[in-house]
């Protein structure tokens, strides 16, 4: 019995994804398989910061090149993709030739598909969709919407929302006590038999859970809260 | 007639030798004259009287005022006043008098003064009231017993009564007024329908009205009267010296009850169904005998008290009745119980059950017999039997255990079924403990399940393991039924069903679900292998192929032949794999036609089909004995054709090939081991080699193949119900081992 | 970009029984336009191993089957083992079995389709790898 075949993100990784790659390559599929070559999600913060797709909390496959000009860093307030985004909370087609942007216009096409996106603690998000031939027609842009916000409402579960979760995992608790015993990334690692990598996600996921900035902070906040002793 | 003396001195005499007090009052209410009488009852010298007021002659304020507003100031019109008043004497003590007062009136006509005559009622007061308080000692002594008691004059007319005769003639009680003659109240108490007997028509009642006026005027022995509320009254009756008629009555409904009850125990006795003979022992007769008797003998009273014993006692019944008889007549043995039976009139004869007493008459021994006619319970009886019987064909013929214990698990009755199993005879299990046949395993879980049985839930089931007599493991459905009686158990059934083959069956089933399971594991995981090892390579085609584009474009053409290298090479992959595919999927699920043949036979065919292989490697066959296979030949063929070309494909290079193949057959099945000096094949690796497309070495340049033909080897084993797999021990090279049922297994 | 901070090459060791996919890897490499990167290649875990052990290994992208080892729940681990403490990679041309949802247990980073691989992916892969995810301070605590 064959499994039929699926786009990656309606399938089974959707409920599997566990880390920023993961969602990624789910945001990636939306994209690619609507006709679009790059995509971009970040959070609408406020007038003054305009959207920072090169946010750290950011998701995007933008070629760097795109941002190389200091002045073209964010998109603005007077950026139209910015201006719709405050003005609308349906997703839309934007044509970048009759209102160019600055930051997308180096993506050589005109349509832009933008999908605001709401966290259910109320922040703003949005997903950028660039770099297609075809413009989608109402049915297709219903479809993005729906997807982009399936997909949005597990990244926010798993990756966006550890701000407000309570409680560490095993993992997490392993690697503070270790810390606490003024162990460095690259000896947990190799402790614990990950990567180095894997380590400062985790330790950056506790900062975060526990609302603090720096080692010393997560490890006394841990020891205060009873987490480790 | 003229008086000798005068008037005046005749008034005065009067005056003196009166008994009464005479006192003159005046208008002043001062006693102005008193005669010598009063000076006797009060207590004052004449001359003392005079000047006394009526505050020293009444004894309470209230007399004095009342006579003195009725009498003064004396003008008023009132002549004249009679009543009675209590007086003070001299030393204080009270009289009571009848005060007659008359006013004295002058030549004019006007009253002057007053005189008042006292007698003194003190006396006559005291006799009534002791009269009165006797009379109320009688009347609550007559009232306080519950016999009725009544008193009537010379004349007959009623003196007194008691309640109790009020109550107990209730009826008649209007007509009991003080002076009303017997005969009316007798008379309303007829007309009333005071009495149960005094018959109905009018003539009836007055000859009873005569009767009883009869036997009221000349009292003789006491009487019962009923009434009719159901009372009955012991009359007695008799004249007084003094003439008085003084009747009692007393309430006999008890003892007359009583003596009714004796009558209806009579009328019981003749109607119980039962047969009861009344017997005289020396006249040999019957003397009484119910109807029950009368009609089961069909006789007659009559005729029954002509029969003596031997007129239907049947057959040699006589002489038992006898002997029984005797010990009875001399009363050693008041009571006799005996079988017999009965003749009747027409000559048929039932069988009954005699229950002889003698009544002690020295005069004349009677015998009083109750028969119980015992066809029908015979009957009943020998329906019992029948249906034991039945039940014990029954319980004998089930292949089922039955046992039937007290609640203690005391073994009541067992069937012979059960009795073999368990090895003793049911009568020597019969009184045991069900618990001591039960084996040790199970005893701790049938305890905890017996206590569990409830009169809400009264049965339960459990499935049992239990040792077999051949050793074997019997599965056994107990089912334990406790019956209960007002909540109390009496009786325990117990049926054990040997289910042996039936979880056999499930057992087999479940296996075969796992199997099932496993299989459709296998086949989805086949099926991912088969859609990823062709996805693979139909990807990497498709990506040299846009590579080869792209360069062509640019004009680059030093990859080209690389890149198609890649692209044949995946294509050929593909080919191969393809075609293992469908030949797998031939012979993978094809029937199998099974067959009866020699191994060799497989062997050589296999071999033969290799030859131009077997000539390449140098390869030998050794097979060390043949044994007789039933099942497919060309898949089992397939199977051996499969191996040998594993050998031969993973032979140590710049080697010749040896392969032996060893079988043998025992209770078990057929085993054949197939092995060679080759490279051999990891532990590790020893059940992914049977996956399809599994590569075993990374350089399959070296040791080319589709990695179908284990997989396929496999699936033919277990359509046979066999099984192949790699002996990890052996390390001189590959050696599988085959298992396969034995004809008809599986 | 993708460059270390010190100006050496970003080095990738490809571990892949198929030699095939380290040629499509180098093509794809290429089209990554923010990437420069040093890809090695070997065939087998074993060889693996020798490499990490050898050091200068940045990343490694690790083929989901090798023969003969069953996925990279064996192989994997035997990278850790050696002490590499660089990202994993696993790629696979398959990733539906189920196994690959406890991939960070057997210490791998991420996975992804070898269809889904191309620039862009690449340039993701190296910029979140790369870079540290610890502000400076943070990293700065046990200096």
């Amino acid at each position: 019995m064959l499994v039929t075949e699926t786009v990656l993100h309606l399938g089974p990784e959707l409920e599997r994804a566990v880390n920023r790659m993961d969602f990624f390559r789910l945001f990636k599929s939306l994209a690619g398989s609507h006709g679009f070559s790059y995509f971009g999600v970040t959070e609408v913060v406020s007038d003054e910061q305009g959207i920072n797709l090169q946010h750290v909390h950011a998701l995007h496959n933008l070629p760097a090149s795109w941002f190389e000009d200091p002045k073209l860093q964010v998109i603005d307030a007077r950026d139209p993709v910015f201006v719709r985004l405050q003005q609308s909370s349906a997703p839309c087609v934007m044509d970048l030739g009759q209102t160019p942007s600055e930051v997308l216009g180096c993506s050589g096409s005109d349509t832009v598909v933008i999908v605001p996106l709401h966290a259910a603690t109320g922040k703003r998000y949005c997903l950028i969709l660039v770099g297609g031939d075809a413009k989608p027609d109402h049915q297709a842009l219903a479809l993005i919407a729906l997807d982009a916000a399936l997909i949005f409402q597990r990244y926010f579960e798993v990756i966006l929302s550890l701000d407000s979760i309570s409680g560490l995992s095993d993992r997490e608790i392993q690697i503070v006590r270790w810390t606490s015993e003024g162990k460095t990334s690259a000896e947990i690692a190799i402790i614990l038999g990950l990567s180095e990598h894997t380590v400062n996600s985790y330790i950056a996921a506790v900062l975060r859970k526990l609302h603090v900035v720096n080692r010393a902070q997560m490890v006394a906040s841990a020891i205060r809260s009873g987490l480790i002793t | 007639m003229r008086l000798p003396v005068s008037p005046e001195s005749l008034l005065h005499a009067l005056y003196e030798t009166l008994p009464d007090p005479v006192m003159i009052i005046d208008a002043d209410r001062k006693l102005i004259a008193s005669n010598a009488a009063a000076s006797a009852v009060f207590g004052y010298s004449a001359e003392e009287f005079l000047g006394l007021g009526p505050r020293d002659f009444y004894a309470s304020i209230e007399d004095a005022r009342e006579v003195g507003r009725a009498l003064f100031p004396l003008d008023k019109a009132t002549q004249t006043l009679h009543g009675q008043y209590q007086f003070l004497r001299k030393d204080g003590s009270i009289v009571t008098a009848e005060l007659t007062a008359n006013k004295i009136l002058d030549a004019d006509g006007k009253a002057v003064a007053l005189v008042a005559i006292l007698r003194d009622i003190s006396e006559t007061v005291a006799a009534r009231e002791e009269h009165r308080r006797t009379e109320s000692i009688l009347n609550t002594a007559l009232a306080s017993i519950s016999e009725g008691f009544i008193i009537f004059d010379k004349q007959d007319r009623l003196l007194l009564c008691n309640d109790a005769y009020f109550e107990i003639y209730a009826i008649s009680a209007p007509a009991m007024r003080i002076g009303a003659t017997f005969e009316s109240i007798i008379r309303y108490g007829v007309a009333h329908g005071q009495y149960a007997d005094c018959g109905k028509t009018e003539e009836e009642h007055e000859a009873w009205v005569a009767w009883r006026m009869e036997r009221h005027r000349n009292p003789s022995k006491p009487y019962i009267q009923r009434l009719s509320t159901n009372r009955s009254l012991l009359v007695e009756e008799r004249i007084a010296e003094d003439g008085l008629n003084v009747g009692v009555r007393t309430d006999v409904s008890i003892l007359s009850q009583a003596k009714n009850e004796a009558e209806r125990l009579g009328q019981i006795i003749e109607n119980v169904a039962q047969e009861v003979y009344l017997f005289s022992l020396t006249k040999d007769k019957i003397v009484s005998a119910n109807k029950a008797a009368r009609d089961n003998l069909q006789y007659s009273l009559e005729e029954l008290r002509e029969l003596s014993a031997a007129d239907f006692i049947a057959g040699s019944a006589q002489d038992e009745m006898n002997a029984l008889i005797a010990p009875t007549g001399s009363a050693e043995s008041k009571i006799q119980i005996f079988d017999t039976m009965h003749r009747r009139k027409d000559g048929s004869t039932y069988p009954c059950r005699v229950r002889l007493e003698h009544m002690e008459d020295p005069d004349d021994p009677v015998a009083l017999a109750f028969v119980e006619d015992m066809t029908e319970r015979l009957e009943i009886e020998r329906a019992l039997k029948q249906k034991e019987h039945e039940f014990e064909t029954l319980a004998r013929n089930l292949p089922d255990f039955i046992v039937r214990a007290k609640p203690d698990t005391t073994l009541t009755y067992v069937n012979e079924h059960y009795a073999r199993y368990v090895g003793r005879p049911a009568d020597e299990m019969i009184g045991r403990k069900f618990l001591d046949f039960v084996p040790e395993a199970n005893r701790a879980m049938l305890i905890e399940h017996l206590a569990s049985l409830s009169p809400e839930q009264p049965l339960r089931t459990s499935e049992q393991a239990m040792p077999s007599l051949t050793g074997e493991t019997l599965w056994c459905l107990w089912s334990n039924l406790m019956v209960f009686e007002d909540g109390k158990p009496v009786e325990l059934v117990s049926v054990g069903r040997d289910i042996t083959q039936v979880r056999e069956a499930q057992n087999r089933i479940a296996r075969q679900s796992r199997e099932l399971e496993l299989r459709n594991n296998a086949l989805e995981q086949f099926s991912a292998v088969v859609s990823h090892d062709l996805k693979a390579p139909l990807r990497q085609i498709r990506l040299f192929a846009d590579m080869i584009a792209e360069d062509i474009k640019l004009g680059k053409a030093e990859d080209l032949a690389t890149f198609s290298g890649y692209i044949s090479q995946r294509s050929e992959a593909m080919e191969a794999m393809t075609s293992s595919l469908l030949e797998y999927s031939q012979l993978a699920y094809q029937r199998i036609n099974p067959e009866k043949f020699q191994l060799s036979k497989a062997l050589n065919e296999a071999w033969t089909n290799l030859s131009v292989n077997v000539e390449e490697a140098q390869a030998s066959l050794i097979v060390e004995k043949d044994i007789d296979l039933y099942g497919d030949f060309t898949l089992l063929t397939h199977l051996y054709q499969n191996l040998f070309a594993n050998s031969l494909k993973y032979r140590r290079q710049d080697s010749s090939v040896e392969i032996r193949v060893e079988a043998q057959t025992d209770r078990e099945g057929h085993k054949i081991t197939v092995e060679d000096d080759g490279i051999g094949i990891a532990p590790e690796q020893a059940e992914r080699i049977f996956g399809v497309f599994q590569r075993l070495h990374a350089d399959e340049k070296l040791y080319s193949g589709t990695g179908i033909g284990l997989a396929l080897c496999r699936r033919i084993a277990e359509s046979h119900h066999g099984s192949i797999h790699l002996d990890t021990s052996y390390r001189d090279g590959a050696r599988f081992v085959i298992t396969l049922p034995r004809q008809g297994a599986g | 970009m993708s460059s270390q901070q010190d100006g050496t090459l970003l080095k990738v060791l490809l571990v892949d029984d198929d030699p095939a996919e380290h040629v499509l890897l180098k093509r794809k490499l290429k089209t990554a336009e923010d990437a420069s990167i040093d890809l090695e290649y070997v065939s087998d875990i074993g060889g693996a191993v020798e490499r990490v052990k050898a050091g200068g290994v940045d990343m490694v992208f690790l083929d989901n089957r090798l023969v003969p080892n069953n996925d990279f729940r064996e192989t994997a681990p035997q990278l850790r083992s050696a002490g590499f403490i660089g990202p994993i990679g696993i790629i696979s041309s398959d990733i539906s079995g189920r196994y690959f949802e406890k991939f960070r247990e057997f210490g791998v980073d991420f996975k992804i389709g070898k269809d889904e691989i191309d620039g862009t992916v690449i340039n993701f892969i190296l910029k979140e790898y790369t870079l540290d995810q610890l502000s400076e301070t943070c990293s700065e605590d046990f200096l």
